[in-house]
């Protein structure tokens, strides 16, 4: 009898778009700073910028696919990131989703506010580069964090990741 | 000089340090001068037990012989026994330079330690040495007080080795007789010097109280409140430790039904157990009978121990550690990061809780490195499928680090010190009030 044809693979599924992070950060440090811990966890998912809560709730209103994370800076031009939560917790379809905040300077009282609210986790700058990442990962995420497999040759493969800023 | 039997001479007297003092006394008239002096050896066979196991009693009295005979014929260190003991031990004095005692005395010790015939087999005899040197003005008694208390010391510290008496170790020993004297006192007759303070274990998240930790706090009636870690050290040392368990069991299971009402059914009293504890066979029954007289949940105990403890090969530990599972009481890995045992060990024991060292969480709100370790332990651990403890945290940093990386509980001074129990609840409501 003749031998089987080896099986064939399945077909691996269409890529799917990959949800954003968004990176809301109104100074170019800080938002560099974020960027790099994500490029460093080779994050492939791309990567949006918004500035200030006004831009965020502008992003949010429109079209554009919902964010998978939200990293943000503790202080922001008007106001917070305890003001951000309020509006990211309250909006009915990211009211999940996770948002990590980064500064050098939270009191014991911010960090207890934003824990309150909700924030998955807060780190500091010192830290954050490092294992931010380990960090989105670790948290339970409804969709989209995903490490870049099954490998892809390497004609197909994506660029590290895709750096865009929104503004 | 030779092999001396002096306290055989006259057959019925019994050796006492009276004529030992004498023998050294004497000694010193004649052998001490300007470059000379004595130092006494307390020489004591570590594996005599082995020996006497494999090889028998006599043989043990013949290697001991063996080896004093040896110490007393090196040809220029002139040499006197003081004392024999028949299982593995002597006393000796030898002449040395007042220049280069040390290196004479290890010189010795070097020589005599090889391998011994006996039986027709080889015998490696683990010759443990305390050694002090007899200064111009000494007092003799106190010198073989010293070199026996060396001796003792090294046995610990120096097992095949020369340990020289520092000045300053006397002071111990006097020390530690007080501290079991009172404490032994303070177990029989006044336990409320040894109360329990009881440090809050929470929930990170929701700032929630999910136990409390019992420590122990001994008030010494004149040096005031005492460390744990002294108290306990010094329990297991003079084994009075299965009675201070004992104390502190009864104490936190009283306290826990006291609680019934301000707690719901997951909270966890955790108490610490020595090692040495486990290992007596009638710790199991005397748990039993705390929790039925007590009247509380077995599920509420959570009994905490070092992981030495919990991997021990002892079958009597092991038989333990499964009798208290199967009354429904949990063990708890304490300072897990700090020892040796490993997942694997871990994974076969019915283990609960496992209390991450603040060793491990100290520096991970500072440090990447630190962070990432405190994390990849934090997952190792969390493959065993047992509730996780932080302990040791110091800021809220550190346990808004400790959130990100998952850990659900935490216990350190941020979160709340040891406190007397009227004040663990009073506190929390205080705080209650004002959020």
């Amino acid at each position: 009898m003749a031998p089987l044809p080896p099986a064939l693979p399945p077909a691996l599924p269409p890529a799917l778009p990959l949800a954003p992070v968004l990176v809301v950060a109104h100074d170019q440090d800080g938002l560099d700073a974020t960027r790099d811990a994500l490029t460093f966890g080779r994050l492939v998912n791309p990567v949006l910028a918004c500035t200030d809560i006004s831009d965020v709730q502008d992003y949010l209103a429109s079209d554009e696919p919902l964010p998978a994370v939200v990293v943000t800076e503790l202080r922001l031009p008007t106001g917070d990131a305890a003001d951000l939560l309020r509006l990211i917790r309250t909006n009915l379809t990211t009211r999940r989703t996770p948002v990590v905040v980064i500064s050098e300077d939270a009191s014991a009282d911010d960090i207890s506010t934003l824990t309150a609210l909700g924030a998955t986790a807060y780190l500091d700058r010192g830290v954050a580069v490092d294992v931010l990442v380990g960090v989105l990962r670790d948290a339970d995420l409804p969709w989209a964090i995903t490490p870049p497999t099954p490998p892809e040759p390497a004609s197909a493969r994506r660029p590290l990741a895709l750096l865009e800023v929104a503004r | 000089m030779t092999l001396n039997d002096d306290f055989d001479e006259d057959g019925a007297s019994f050796p006492t340090t009276g004529s030992l003092v004498e023998a050294i006394s004497d000694l010193r008239q004649i052998c001490v001068d300007d470059e000379h002096t004595l130092a006494l050896l307390a020489v004591t066979l570590s594996n005599a037990a082995e020996i006497v196991d494999y090889h028998g009693t006599a043989a043990l009295e013949s290697l001991t012989t063996e080896l004093a005979r040896r110490m007393l014929q090196h040809e220029h260190l002139p040499a006197r026994l003081l004392r024999v003991k028949p299982l593995g031990g002597f006393l000796m004095v030898v002449r040395v330079r007042r220049d280069m005692a040390h290196a004479q005395v290890s010189h010795l010790a070097s020589r005599v330690r090889t391998l011994v015939p006996l039986n027709g087999d080889l015998v490696w005899p683990v010759m443990t040495v305390g050694a002090r040197l007899v200064q111009d003005g000494d007092d003799e008694r106190i010198a073989v007080q010293d070199v026996r208390a060396t001796v003792v010391r090294a046995s610990g510290c120096a097992v095949g080795d020369v340990l020289w008496h520092q000045p300053g170790d006397e002071d111990d020993a006097p020390f530690d007789l007080l501290m079991v004297r009172d404490l032994a006192h303070a177990l029989a007759h006044d336990p409320s010097q040894l109360a329990l303070h009881y440090q809050p274990v929470q929930d990170l998240r929701t700032g929630a109280l999910v136990g409390t930790e019992a420590l122990l706090r001994w008030t010494h009636p004149e040096l005031g409140m005492l460390s744990p870690a002294a108290t306990v050290e010094a329990a297991e040392r003079s084994g009075l430790i299965t009675q201070l368990g004992r104390h502190v069991l009864r104490t936190a299971a009283a306290q826990l039904a006291e609680w019934r009402g301000l707690v719901d059914h997951e909270f966890r009293m955790h108490v610490n157990v020595s090692p040495l504890e486990l290992r007596n066979p009638e710790y199991v029954d005397h748990l039993d009978a705390v929790i039925e007289d007590t009247g509380i949940s077995a599920q509420q105990l959570l009994l905490e121990m070092t992981e030495t403890a919990v991997v021990s090969d002892d079958p009597v530990v092991r038989r333990t550690l499964e009798d208290v599972t199967n009354l429904g009481v949990a063990l708890g890995i304490d300072d897990f990061g700090t020892g040796y045992s490993s997942v694997m060990h871990l994974h076969r024991l019915p283990v609960d809780t496992v209390k991450i060292d603040r060793s491990i969480v100290a520096n991970i709100g500072a440090s990447p490195a630190d962070f990432q370790l405190a994390r990849s332990v934090l997952q190792l651990v969390s493959t065993l499928g047992v509730r996780i403890v932080a302990e040791g945290i110091e800021s809220e940093l550190e346990a808004a680090h400790l959130r990100a990386m998952g850990c659900r509980l935490g216990q350190g001074y941020h979160l709340g010190r040891p406190m007397p129990a009227g004040q663990l609840f009073a506190t929390r409501s205080q705080e209650a009030d004002t959020a």
